[in-house]
């Protein structure tokens, strides 16, 4: 079948549809919701899910495709493609940005997760979004989302990956806030988007940076001359950008932060769970706030030249991962758990790509996007079960009414805590390995405790969610039902990915082939991830089990407390009021930012740069100023234009005077 | 003498000429017949769309394989036949634009298709002349036409005072015109363009360059009128507002590119004389133009009259580039052919609309725009799109065409002449937008709401796709278009020199 369908259409031609088939995705359910909306009708539910998700269904299709194709290739050569440019979108004269897709090792593991997921989730999103009004816009956004995320993850050049960057911002803010009837809903819209900007601030100056040093340079010319933002070019001229490498890595770290919500712009993210739950599952879970990652990750080269911005990402990923677990250990909001242990696994991302277990990052990446997929699915269902109710205090004993649901989640939690043999285990224990291996023994010890309180606060999730004594009222728990079949699958199907998707990542010293690292190594390199390391698998071997025992014993602690203990944690918190009171607030953060940033610039902003500067200075003499000027010399000429035919002869006489006079004298 | 024209190949120059005469004689047959078929409205329709379609292909043929041959006083290189085609597209378009409208308004007679294949024969000669009596004579057949068509509507006061204001004006500047042809005669001892480029100043001295500078003056005051530059732009508001808005759509569209033609032709012939003079009357000129035009268009209620303002606006824009003729001719000439097309799309398009919506009685005002938005949305969306092109916003056509002129500026060191054509531009965005606003956030009038809201002919949509199309189309990928403009203009210039 492959070969039929090389024989009319090239590989490089199919890559493009994966990008552009969300797009029209988006297009179709975008007009057909104008348009029903325009004649007051309702938009026909099938057409829309058979395109919202047959179209990124098909996405993966032929990702899969270019997978397999791609590993075909003969021995030896690195499984890589790059499109020819559609078509060159800015040619300057000293700036040409072509577009162009970018297939090798580490976008391909993207484009995977990014449409299979996507894909799950679309179909998740049928059932879940089945009775809202605005199931085409749903639609239409979602696709619009996977268009733009694709493009983040195959442009080939920077400028590309600003784009979809923006782009997926922008959905982001437009799926917050999709019931925006709501104004605190409106409002988390904003609040992402504006902290957004902030990080975008940085990463736009970090390109400003990059491209004022490479066109200060002479590059030898060639036909990529000017293609300054290419990732490949970037590359190979990278060691112009020595000097320059750490503020240009911090600027563009700045930007990921944003994006991925590190501190100190992670405050959206929990905010940001005011949108539908398969939204926050496949945007502020699995995907696009796993955008800084692949950002740095794909720019491993700049990265390598400042070991100083090596180890701010370092040390940022690793406070955010226990900041935020800390948090996680008390929220009662079962979406804002799941957001802080977002917040808090994207730490270690951040923390393994700041040691340069670049292929780590990645891996942990992929697993995370299977298992928080799962555990915001499994969220959902129960929400969607319990008709809205987010509050975990008052669930308890579900496992009893919603079988799949609970079980799917107890795997998503041993995934994501670490427990042997699930997904998360690999990853986190490659991550925690690489850092204590790197001799970072401080950052390894604060990965190590965070690790322990991952695992207690999913399980506390977990055994106040499903296990112990309902907590609501019996006509309530009679109400409780288990979701329908299409959400069930996407529950399973990311079950089986959250067991096994670790599998190919299983390290050496566990008698596994390491496969994932060595793909990756044709992106990042062999040194930086294999230096050394086949003598210390007996060190890798005691430590993985050493964490191992750490967080099952957290995980079995959690879950006997919360199922059957409650009044315990009640306990403790009256005896370290102060302690509980400062973390079950989030540390304040959200209102030292508004006391220190957002009231005084307001104020500044009210009493002097609107009341004086704008409203008096501008608008009374600018503005309006203006206007009158250029009224009043309206008035002048067409009080000229009488409309009388010997007056307009008069000043064509007086033209040609003016003119003669001008040329003969 | 009859040798010379026993040498010339008649074949060769029917098929070369065929553009021109086919209009020509077009309009001939429909005054000779027209009588006989008064009634059939419909064929002389399909009859005049028939031979500008005709004329338009053989125009494209001749592009195709133009060779720059002089042949009787007419130049037939590709810049010839890309005005043509520029003609013959505005042709067609208000043709399409007239036949709805002449038989709800009761115009329909023969003499209006006949006029218009008229006037765009003169155009074509205007264009085609190397010498300036032919430019002379092609302008007048122009003139006569169009004074005619700007009367058509004899019922109406204000079309018989726009044609009578016209005629009187005009006829007034051709004397100007023909003078100043006189004097170049008597200094130079040719009318003839192509001799007049070659020997330039060379053969001036004393007293006869004197004769030939008032010579040059008198010329640049009578092609100055056509395309309506300050101060000789007071008829274009009266006369654009009164005369029927087909014509006024005609006017503002051919009428003004062959002014453009034939100045460019002029200019490359005469510039040398004075070039720093010349210049510094181009700009003057052109900032006056512009200014003028865009500030007496601020207050206009009436669409018609705020068009003709703002088409003498254009008109200073587009003289903009002329100042760095003497340094980069051949852009400086795509460039203001690239902008007489785009101007052409887009007037058209915006004239369409208003069309469109004048079913019994013209309805031109703003008012009787206000809540277009909600009851036709493509005909507000497409007037929206030809009022940001007319404003200079991208990704239209419009922006393209402007950015390619000021950058003329630009490069010959003028930048602060392409200042005051973006704070121009900037001006303009007031008026322009005025309609837009009363589109989409004004609320319709009572009998708006009641009156008949889905008249639109059939034609009338075809123009407005069309130019729709090529508005946007040719804003995103404007590179194709501007390759051939320059192939056209390259072919005249590079030869010429």
């Amino acid at each position: 079948m492959l070969r039929t369908l090389y024989q009319y259409i090239a590989p490089q031609t199919l890559a493009w549809l994966i990008v552009a088939l969300p797009l029209a995705g988006a297009t179709i359910n975008g007009f057909y919701s104008l348009v029903a909306s325009r004649f007051h009708k309702h938009a026909s539910h099938s057409f829309t899910s058979l395109i919202g998700c047959g179209l990124p269904v098909l996405s993966f299709v032929i990702s899969l495709l270019i997978f397999v194709t791609l590993i075909g290739f003969s021995a030896g050569q690195d499984p890589t493609m790059i499109t020819g440019p559609l078509f060159q979108w800015v040619v300057t004269g000293n700036l040409t940005i072509d577009l162009g897709l970018k297939f090798d090792q580490l976008s391909l593991v993207m484009v995977l997760i990014v449409t299979g997921v996507g894909s799950l989730i679309h179909i998740y999103s049928m059932g879940y979004m089945g009775h809202d009004e605005g199931y085409a816009r749903y639609f239409s956004y979602l696709n619009l989302f996977l268009f733009f995320m694709l493009l983040l993850v195959l442009g080939d050049s920077l400028v590309l990956l600003f784009v979809g960057w923006e782009g997926v911002g922008l959905c982001s803010y437009l799926l917050i806030g999709f019931w925006f009837e709501d104004p605190t809903k409106a409002a988390a819209g904003k609040k992402a988007f504006i902290v957004n900007r902030i990080g975008d601030a940085g990463f736009l100056l970090g390109m400003f940076f990059i491209y004022a040093t490479l066109s200060s340079h002479n590059l030898p010319p060639t036909e990529h001359q000017y293609n300054f933002f290419n990732f490949e070019v970037i590359k190979h001229h990278s060691a112009y950008l020595m000097p320059v490498a750490t503020p240009i890595c911090l600027l563009l770290f700045l930007g990921a932060c944003g994006k991925s919500a590190q501190i100190p712009l992670y405050v959206w993210l929990p905010d940001a769970m005011a949108g539908p739950t398969p939204v926050s599952a496949l945007i502020h879970a699995a995907t696009m706030v796993t955008a800084g990652i692949y950002m740095i990750a794909r720019l491993n080269f700049l990265y390598v030249l400042s070991p100083t911005a090596m180890q701010v990402v370092a040390w940022i990923g690793a406070i955010t991962a226990i900041f935020a677990a800390t948090i996680g250990l008390t929220q009662t909001d079962i979406k804002k758990v799941l957001a802080y242990s977002t917040i808090s696994q994207l730490g270690y991302m951040f923390l393994a790509l700041g040691v340069g277990a670049f292929s780590a990052a990645i891996f942990h990446l992929m697993t995370h996007a299977f298992f928080k997929a799962l555990l915001f699915l499994g969220a959902g269902s129960v929400i969607h079960a319990m008709g809205g109710e987010q509050d975990i205090r008052n669930f308890g004993g579900l496992k009893e009414k919603m079988p799949i649901t609970a079980w799917t989640f107890v795997i998503g939690a041993a995934a994501i805590s670490g427990i042997f043999p699930f997904a998360g285990f690999f990853s986190k224990d490659a991550i925690l390995w690489h850092t204590f291996h790197g001799g970072h023994i401080s950052l390894w010890l604060i990965g190590f405790v965070g690790a322990g309180l991952t695992a207690f606060y999913m399980f506390r999730l977990v055994g106040m969610t499903f296990f112990g004594q309902p907590q609501m009222g019996r006509g309530e728990w009679q109400k409780v039902h288990e979701s329908p079949p299409s959400m069930g699958f996407v529950l399973l199907f990311l079950g089986v990915l959250s067991v096994i998707g670790g599998w190919v990542g299983i390290p050496e010293a566990f008698g596994g082939g390491d496969h994932f690292h060595h793909w990756l190594s044709g992106v990042f390199g062999k040194m930086v991830v294999h230096e050394g390391m086949e003598e210390g698998h007996a060190a890798e071997i005691i430590l993985t089990v050493v964490s191992l025992l750490w967080s099952l014993h957290f995980a079995i602690l959690a879950s006997v407390i919360y199922a059957q203990r409650r009044e315990w944690p009640t306990k403790m918190a009256e005896k370290f009021q102060f302690l509980y009171k400062l973390i079950f607030n989030k540390y304040w953060i959200d209102e030292l930012y508004d006391f220190i940033i957002v009231r005084p610039l307001v104020t500044l902003s009210e009493k002097v740069f609107w009341g004086v500067i704008d409203a008096k200075v501008i608008d009374q003499y600018g503005v309006h100023g203006a206007g009158r000027l250029m009224i009043f010399w309206n008035r002048c000429v067409t009080a000229v234009q009488t409309g009388v035919v010997q007056q307009y002869l008069l000043f064509f006489v007086i033209g040609v005077v003016l003119i003669l006079w001008g040329f003969v004298f | 003498m009859m040798q010379e024209l026993l040498k010339i190949d008649w074949l060769v120059f029917l098929r070369q000429t065929l553009p021109l005469l086919l209009p020509l004689g077009g309009g001939g047959f429909l005054l000779l017949v027209g009588p006989f078929f008064k009634r059939s409205h419909r064929f002389n329709f399909i009859f005049s769309i028939a031979i500008a379609l005709l004329a338009l292909f053989f125009a494209w043929q001749e592009w195709l394989g133009a060779t720059n041959q002089t042949v009787n006083l007419l130049l037939f290189d590709r810049f010839t036949y890309l005005f043509a085609i520029l003609f013959l597209i505005a042709l067609i378009l208000t043709l399409l634009l007239s036949y709805s409208y002449l038989e709800s308004f009761g115009l329909v007679r023969p003499e209006y298709y006949a006029l218009l294949l008229f006037a765009v024969f003169g155009m074509m000669c205007m264009v085609a002349g190397h010498d300036l009596m032919v430019v002379f004579l092609g302008l007048e057949v122009m003139s006569v036409s169009v004074y005619v068509l700007a009367g058509f509507q004899r019922s109406n006061v204000l079309s018989v005072e726009a044609a009578l204001k016209y005629f009187l004006v005009g006829a007034f500047a051709s004397s100007f015109l023909l003078m100043g042809i006189a004097f170049i005669y008597g200094a130079t001892g040719t009318t003839d363009l192509i001799v007049l480029h070659q020997k330039g100043l060379g053969m001036l001295a004393g007293e006869t360059r004197v004769y030939a500078l008032v010579g040059l003056s008198l010329l640049a005051v009578g092609l100055g009128f056509k395309i309506a530059l300050v101060p000789f732009h007071f008829w274009a508001a009266d006369v654009y507002h009164g005369a029927p808005v087909i014509v006024t759509t005609f006017m503002a569209t051919a009428v003004k590119a062959a002014g453009f033609g034939a100045i460019l032709r002029v200019v490359w012939a005469l510039f040398q004389w004075e070039p720093l003079l010349f210049a510094n009357m181009i700009w003057v000129a052109s900032v006056l133009t512009m200014t003028i035009g865009n500030i007496a268009a601020l207050t206009q209620k009436n669409l018609k009259r705020m068009l003709a303002y703002s088409s003498i606006a254009h008109a200073g824009y587009a003289i903009l580039p002329l100042v760095a003729f003497s340094k980069q001719g051949a852009s400086v000439t795509s460039s203001i052919s690239f902008y007489m097309l785009a101007y052409i799309l887009m007037t058209v398009g915006a004239f369409a609309v208003l069309i469109a919506l004048s079913e019994k009685e013209e309805k031109c005002t703003i008012q009787d725009l206000s809540g277009l938005g909600t009851r036709k949305p493509f005909l507000a969306f497409s007037m929206t799109l030809f009022l940001l092109s007319l404003t200079g916003i991208p990704p239209t056509l419009g922006f393209f065409g402007k950015y390619y002129l000021f950058l003329q500026a630009v490069q010959a060191g003028y930048i602060w002449l392409a200042v005051i054509g973006v704070i121009n531009s900037v001006i303009s965005v007031y008026y322009y937008l005025g309609p837009v606003v009363a589109m989409y956030f004004s609320k319709e009038t009572a009998d708006q709401k009641v009156g008949p809201t889905y008249w639109s002919p059939q034609a009338v949509l075809v123009v407005i796709w069309f130019t729709f199309l090529g508005v946007s189309l040719f804003g995103l990928f404007p590179s194709n278009l501007l390759d051939l403009i320059q192939t056209s203009v390259s072919s005249w210039l590079v030869a010429g020199k």
